[in-house]
């Protein structure tokens, strides 16, 4: 037979299993794109593409400094990202992360004015064990409601955010602020109750301590008993239980987890840069959490990665703004244009094209 | 302190704030329900308000015509939900994923959009013409129910939106499509309908009411846009419409309700309550989720087939 | 005069993936006539059917219907020629009634959708053919045989002549089988044409004119009914000279093993399922459990293994109480289990084969010390089982998605298999297998009575049970209704039972 007689036709079919390196490939791809989408809006706004994504570079790259504090913008979403994982890993999607995040610095401005003359240690502990106090609580509202009554965590978690805001302004428009201050913040904790910072910059421990919980988190998640529990419940809750795992302890134990660790990402903002409770502390680091968690393919690798780079992001763009004029929202472009498009990608992934030969 | 609280004229202002906070919460909630039925979570309702808020000010606002507005910002919600479509019905993505993504897309972009045409924090935010109140003949002089002839034109067109979905949904063939792809797609796919098409065409419509129901609130409330104002309100319209056990005139109630809610918060000083603004700008919230634990039987009417995306193979 | 064929299919084939479903499949059904389809599980019956009926798309192929050649790329083209299908799974809408479903989609002018001139239509049909339908009752709470009626109504309604009927009588007692081949029957002397997809061979020989056999997605022979016999049907079905028969060794039946002493428990329905159900298990022995679904097998099967919580009396397995403990405390106890839905109760599908396998293992040594996950142990045990139980999979960390029906099954029993369970509760362990995969099932549990072990049976296959079970307890609206040897009871008098009915002592 001719090759010339051979015909085919091309059928679109969704893959069984999708190839891991597929799904990195689809997050760098993503970025690609977005980064050419950035571009398109930075030429739109007059300035020169590559004075801006120079910029927009070596503010984020370009110095110790300015890798230090990329570090300290990549942080606190290192935490919001990470406590999206171990949610999402149990088939548990927590929009929660900002009100936990909030939730966990409240707990911590507690602590540090409360107990000014505790020894820093003691002090940090203190904190820290007080924002997994409130972060738990947090998590565990939204479990216990999908558990007992049905109700979808989403829509539980994001209602809780927005409580946990209002109670925050709250506080510090009026119990919590000095009878002298003017602005609606608290009073600035004590030194004792501060966290160190590193290298003589802003970046404070908390960067470390998100290093730690995401290795931590990764062990168990692949290494333990209770992680597989986690991931089985995750992919079939039903079979999970015909074999004796209890999801609910699971579920319960997973959005606990997730929302100590926004906590915890909280407790440190407050302790490690602004010393004060203040509204402004969160700006939607809970809703970056989830597009590095996308990202990062909910893989505590991919969060730690995502998070430099968006922290990166953050922190170039303000640069970016004093050289080149460019509007510095054009990092909330990007990132809502990040999310839309490794979304599309991942999806695409899931689907092969096939060639099919069609005989007589 | 009783006679403060049961002043009429105090309950009166109440309820004319109730209905105009709620507007634009039962219009959404109500067009949220139309992908409901036909098997879609769509969760992307908070950001499509965002844009149709963003838009209406801005054409009210380069235009000077409120009703352009109007119309400019369904029609920017419609293209917002070709969003949806590309990823629920083309890529069969998880609907609540593609729900939270575009909310996600929605926030940055609208507040790209807003800093580079209003430009950055210093210079002052325009005010636009609010559209006036009409009041109707007769029946907006009876005390106490009065209000509710008395509302703006915007308001008397929602309510008019809502009767329009409602026999859409529940009284034509089309609503019986759509109600059939909800609970069972297999139904409808075997007689030969394409159930793509009915998923398409129902989220282009809830996007479509989505974007006017955003608009409402520079249109007829504040006269300004400011990032973020929706404030959640396209979230307590999803959970409208679980809470009205899918049916429109429970969605309604549940969404006058939450009115009520923000009105105490704003008439908070008028009725003598000491309790301070931030605690009540919280109880909208924290009373769904109290509403959420006594829900006994509202998957009664729920679609068997939502939230799980239609494959053939 | 001989009519043209109504149906004339040439080269129909269908692959999924790597999987080639249908192969070059020529078919003739000719004008009012019964024509079956038969093969075993997988053979691809449902899949031709599906093509014909448009809902998937050939790879390549022609139709010819009434002798002119339409393109078929959507049920729609296949409903406007005049095919119609009831398909194995029903597709109605359950909350809405008859009448609705059965309108949404009618082509009419104006835009309501015309319920009351539906249902007059609608109780026109059902006159004629003598069936009783409650028009407004919501499909949920209708029988199946009653949905069966309705998806047979909806395939008129849309004016079809060749009505094809995907193995209609797995779920229906015996009776409503009866019921069903003599509305068939009518409907041919009026002119419709049928093509009856089965793999019961009694049917088979009872009511087609012609049959075509299928196997491995391929057409093999096709007779006239008249020609042949079971036997030379199932030769062909199965392909070589495979004795349906089981050799049974004879085990000795040892001690009382489970005793279940008046349990009740509540289902989904919030109906009382279950119904003061008592029976005892012996050491060695094939308990088979039979019943129409809804009646109770599955809350029976769901309390037994811990998954629903018991309302009332007692179970005893090995002399102790076990009533209401989990999952997890049963294993232990030695109790396996083997879900109705391998895939939905079963196993992790999109993990690899090695962590389905760990599943309910992942509790024990050597998987795990109660902490820390041995995953050197855990690529041995996975490599173990594929060689014993001889899955086809290149390797442990294949995607659990990607195996047959049959390989899952054997994942599942080698799991279940793996601690030298005492009890094994089995449910429709066969279900959509091939005959090999059956046979393996079938020998791997009666095997494991040498042992020692029983086995609860509980299966909708009246066959199945009657190959392996020593007696069969019969279930209706949750009672027990029958208890029994198998050898001292007919398959017919079990229909009765499970249909309601009483029998002649």
């Amino acid at each position: 037979m001719l090759k010339s007689d051979r015909k085919y036709h091309y059928k679109i079919e969704r893959r069984s299993s999708v190839p891991f390196w597929h799904e990195i490939l689809a997050a760098i791809l993503a970025i690609a794109i977005t980064l050419l989408i950035g571009g398109a809006l930075i030429l739109q706004s007059g300035a020169s593409l590559s004075d801006a994504y120079s910029a927009l570079f070596v503010g984020a790259f370009g110095s110790k400094k300015a890798i230090l504090e990329t570090l300290v913008q990549a942080t606190p979403i290192l935490f919001t990202g990470l406590a999206m994982v171990i949610a999402y890993r149990a088939n548990y999607i927590n929009l929660g992360a900002e009100g936990q995040f909030l939730f966990g610095a409240i707990a911590a401005t507690w602590v540090g004015l409360s107990f000014p003359s505790l020894p820093k240690p003691i002090s940090i502990s203190l904190q820290i064990t007080a924002a997994i106090f409130a972060g738990a609580i947090w998590g565990l509202i939204p479990a216990l409601m999908r558990i007992k009554v049905g109700a979808s965590e989403i829509i539980v978690t994001v209602m809780l955010n927005f409580v946990v805001q209002y109670f925050l302004s709250y506080l510090v428009s009026n119990p919590w602020r000095p009878e002298n201050e003017f602005y609606n913040q608290t009073a600035k904790i004590a030194t004792s109750a501060t966290w160190p910072n590193l290298f003589d910059s802003r970046l404070h421990i908390g960067f470390i301590i998100g290093i730690f919980l995401s290795l931590t988190v990764l062990y168990l998640i692949w290494n333990t008993k209770i992680g597989f529990e986690l991931r089985s419940v995750g992919e079939n809750p039903t079979a999970s239980k015909y074999k004796g795992i209890s999801i609910n302890k699971i579920a319960i134990l997973s959005m606990m987890l997730s929302g100590a660790i926004a906590a915890i990402g909280g407790a440190g903002e407050i302790s490690g840069i602004h010393h004060r409770l203040k509204p402004t502390i969160s700006k939607g680091y809970g809703w970056t959490g989830i597009t590095i968690a996308l990202l990062g393919r909910t893989h505590p690798i991919g969060i730690i990665i995502s998070s430099i780079f968006f922290g990166g992001l953050i922190n170039g763009s303000s640069f970016m703004k004093i050289k080149t004029g460019v509007e510095s929202s054009l990092a909330d472009a990007f990132q809502g244009a990040a999310m839309i498009v490794v979304l599309i990608l991942l999806a695409v992934v899931q689907y092969r094209v096939r060639r099919i030969e069609v005989n007589g | 302190m009783a006679e403060q609280y049961f002043n009429i004229a105090v309950l009166t202002g109440l309820l004319a704030i109730t209905i105009r906070l709620a507007a634009p919460i039962i219009l959404a909630a109500v067009a949220n329900l139309i992908p409901a039925l036909a098997g879609i979570v769509d969760m992307s309702t908070e950001g499509v308000m965002a844009i149709g808020a963003l838009t209406g000010f801005l054409i009210a606002h380069q235009t000077g015509s409120l009703w352009l507005g109007i119309l400019i910002s369904g029609f920017a919600g419609l293209i917002f939900s070709l969003l949806s479509s590309l990823l629920i019905v083309v890529l069969k993505m998880r609907h609540s994923v593609a729900g939270i993504g575009e909310n996600i897309f929605a926030a940055g972009i609208s507040f790209y959009i807003y800093r580079l045409i209003i430009g950055s924090s210093g210079g002052d935010i325009p005010h636009i013409e609010l559209f006036k109140r009409v009041n109707l003949p007769l029946l907006s002089d009876i005390p106490l129910v009065g209000v509710f002839f008395s509302q703006h034109l915007l308001t008397y067109l929602i309510l008019l939106f809502v009767v329009l979905i409602w026999v859409l949904l529940f009284k034509t063939k089309f609503g019986l499509i759509l109600r059939a792809t909800g609970e069972e797609p297999r139904s409808v796919d075997t007689k030969g309908i394409n159930v793509s098409l009915v998923h398409f065409s129902a989220l282009s419509v809830a996007g479509l009411f989505y974007g006017i129901a955003g608009s409402f609130l520079p249109l007829v409330s504040s006269g300004i846009y400011v990032p973020g104002m929706i404030a959640g309100r396209g979230w307590i319209a999803v959970t409208l419409v679980v809470f009205g056990s899918y049916r429109p005139f429970p969605i309604a109630i549940g969404a006058l309700f939450f009115g009520f809610l923000m009105a105490i918060q704003l008439q908070a000083q008028a009725i003598g309550m000491n309790i301070p603004h931030q605690l009540l700008l919280a109880l909208p919230f924290s009373a769904t989720i109290f509403a959420l634990l006594f829900r006994k039987d509202t998957n009664k009417n729920e679609p068997d087939h939502i939230g799980k995306p239609y494959f053939r193979e | 005069m001989k009519n043209q064929p109504i149906l004339t299919v040439s080269n129909y084939t269908k692959s999924f993936g790597d999987v080639i479903a249908n192969d070059s499949i020529c078919l003739e059904i000719e004008s009012g006539e019964i024509h079956c389809l038969l093969g075993e599980n997988g053979a691809g019956k449902t899949t031709f059917a599906e093509c014909v009926f448009g809902y998937y798309q050939t790879d390549c192929g022609k139709l010819l219907f009434n002798g002119s050649e339409i393109k078929i790329s959507s049920p729609s083209d296949a409903i406007s020629a005049g095919i119609g299908m009831v398909h194995q799974h029903f597709v109605l809408a359950r909350s809405m009634n008859a009448v609705e479903n059965i309108a949404v989609g009618i082509k009419r002018k104006g835009i309501s959708p015309g319920l009351s001139k539906i249902e007059n239509d609608v109780k026109e049909i059902c006159k004629l053919y003598d069936i009783e339908l409650p028009l407004s009752t919501p499909v949920k709470n209708l029988s199946v045989s009653d949905q069966q009626w309705i998806e047979i109504i909806k395939a008129l309604y849309l004016g079809a002549k060749l009505l094809i009927l995907d193995e209609p009588t797995a779920v229906l007692t015996p009776q409503e089988t009866e019921k069903l081949f003599g509305t068939i029957l009518e409907m041919k002397q009026k002119g419709f044409s049928f093509l009856l997809i089965t793999h019961k061979l009694k049917e088979v020989m009872s009511y087609s004119d012609r049959v075509t056999v299928l196997r491995k997605g391929r057409v093999i022979a096709t007779v006239n009914t008249d020609d042949v016999n079971e036997d030379y049907l199932a030769e062909m079905m199965v392909g070589n000279e495979i004795s349906l028969s089981t050799k049974r060794k004879k085990v000795a039946i040892g001690d009382c093993l489970l005793s279940v002493q008046d349990i009740s428990a509540i289902g989904e329905n919030t109906n009382l399922s279950l119904n003061d159900v008592s029976f005892d298990l012996y050491e060695g022995e094939i308990l088979g459990v039979a019943g129409v679904s809804g009646n109770g097998k599955k809350e029976l099967f769901d309390c037994l293994v811990g998954y629903q919580k018991i309302n009332g009396g007692k179970v005893i397995f090995d002399n102790e109480l076990i009533s209401n403990q989990n999952p997890y405390q049963l294993i232990t106890k030695g109790i396996a289990c083997v879900p109705p839905d391998r895939i939905h109760q079963g196993l992790l599908m999109n993990f690899p084969i090695k962590e389905s396998l760990m599943l309910g293992l992942h509790f024990f040594k050597p998987i795990s010390n109660g902490f820390r996950i041995n995953h050197s142990e855990v690529d041995k045990f996975a490599l173990d089982q594929i060689n014993k139980y001889q899955i086809v999979a290149s390797s442990p960390d294949q995607i659990t998605q990607t195996l047959s029906g049959g390989n899952l099954q054997k994942l599942i029993l080698s799991r279940e298999l793996s601690r030298s369970p005492k009890l094994i509760v089995a449910y429709s362990p066969t279900r959509g297998l091939d005959v090999a995969s059956t046979k393996f099932v079938h020998e791997k549990l009666l095997t494991i009575r040498e042992t020692g072990a029983s086995v609860l049976l509980i299966s909708e296959d009246l066959d199945e049970i009657y190959t392996l079970a020593d007696r069969l307890i019969i279930l209706y609206r949750g009672r027990i209704v029958g208890n029994s040897p198998i050898n001292k009871i007919a398959k017919s008098d079990v229909g009765l039972l499970m249909a309601g009915c009483s029998i002649a002592k």
